[in-house]
């Protein structure tokens, strides 16, 4: 028997889904799409990396993945310009999506710590089962229609874990968040 | 107006008067005695703060097995690459020794021993490039766990030293 109910696990992506209008946009009005995917962020070249931050609390952890299409158009939304590096930026604006949260998940965990950033290779991602998660769930995230994201959320539970749906979620998540 | 004798009104007051002197030494004293328990818990809050020199010491582990890791993935590339080549050279020697004909008949067999040997050399070397990987995903779960539990820990500590505050200003 999983130690995640379904409830929890789309509470999970409810809270991840506002983290994200939260922390990832570099400005408010910018238009923010989410959709599921059925697995994760692949590795294109040899190099390829993905961004890994763990939230934990007593009962269960989480890593957040991140992965970007590095393009001209990443590099300029989280870096400034064309040519800018993107990882330390990026690092930044993932610590404030997960930031955001575990502020969201800390009104049913009061007690929650979170891990600084760490690159991993991409093909860790292949290797996600060795975790013996209770629940993975893979998104691609697209920014202003241009910038693509890939995110994973990888929950390991060791005990039940019961995340309360968020009652404000869609009235809090209209505009230009579009949920697929 | 009260019908009660004035004397015993006035010892009455009196014993109050004395009870209240007792209760304030009494409660004088079990205040000085909560102040007491509260800076023990207080110095114990603080002993279990330095946890954070284990974190720093873990912290640095951790940095020394990703650097470990991250020349066993060179090396790893480099074998590799070595089987890569041995792969194209047994083929060519395998080519080489069909043209010599029969007088190479030995060699022909001995350059597809090589080659067998290299693919397999090839398909543990792209095991080995995983487990590589499986054990970095593994390694940075597992420290990650630590040093998020760790601020949570710390965080935890900081709540009971504000509500210590809290108890002793209440008490004072």
């Amino acid at each position: 028997m999983s130690l995640i109910t379904e409830q929890s696990r789309q509470a999970l992506a409810d809270a991840f889904f506002s983290a994200a209008r939260a922390g990832l946009l570099r400005a408010q009005e910018d238009a923010l799409e989410i959709q599921p995917r059925t697995a994760g962020a692949v590795a294109g070249a040899a190099d390829d990396t993905v961004l890994v931050i763990t939230t934990s609390s007593f009962g269960f952890r989480l890593l957040i993945m991140f992965h970007v299409d590095v393009t001209p158009e990443s590099r300029t939304y989280y870096g400034g310009s064309p040519d800018a590096g993107l990882q330390p930026a990026f690092a930044e604006i993932a610590n404030l999506c997960c930031g955001a949260l575990n502020r969201e998940l800390s009104r049913d965990f009061p007690h929650l710590g979170m891990s600084i950033p760490y690159l991993l290779n991409a093909h860790c991602m292949g290797c996600l089962d060795e975790l013996k998660p209770d629940h993975v769930a893979h998104y691609a995230i697209t920014v202003n229609g241009s910038v693509r994201l890939q995110a994973t959320l990888c929950i390991c539970c060791s005990a039940p874990v019961q995340i309360t749906p968020r009652q404000h979620a869609a009235a809090e998540t209209t505009g230009e968040l579009e949920l697929f | 107006m009260s019908d009660v004798p004035t004397t015993s009104r006035a010892q009455r007051l009196r014993d109050r008067a004395s009870q209240g002197r007792s209760d304030e030494q009494g409660s004088g004293r079990s205040n000085a005695e909560l102040l007491r328990q509260i800076d023990s818990i207080a110095a114990e809050a603080e002993q279990i703060r330095q946890i954070a020199h284990a974190f720093e010491r873990w912290h640095q582990d951790m940095i020394s097995l990703m650097s470990h890791s991250k020349a066993m993935h060179g090396r790893g590339d480099d074998l590799g690459s070595i089987v890569r080549q041995l792969i194209m050279l047994s083929l060519n020697a395998a080519i080489e020794a069909a043209r010599a004909g029969d007088s190479a008949r030995g060699f022909v067999v001995v350059a597809a021993e090589v080659r067998n040997l290299a693919l397999k050399a090839q398909s543990l070397s792209g095991d080995l490039g995983k487990n590589l990987h499986k054990s970095d995903l593994l390694t940075t779960a597992t420290f990650q766990d630590i040093q998020a539990g760790g601020k949570m820990m710390m965080a935890a500590i900081s709540g009971l030293d504000s509500m210590i505050r809290q108890l002793r200003s209440q008490i004072e």
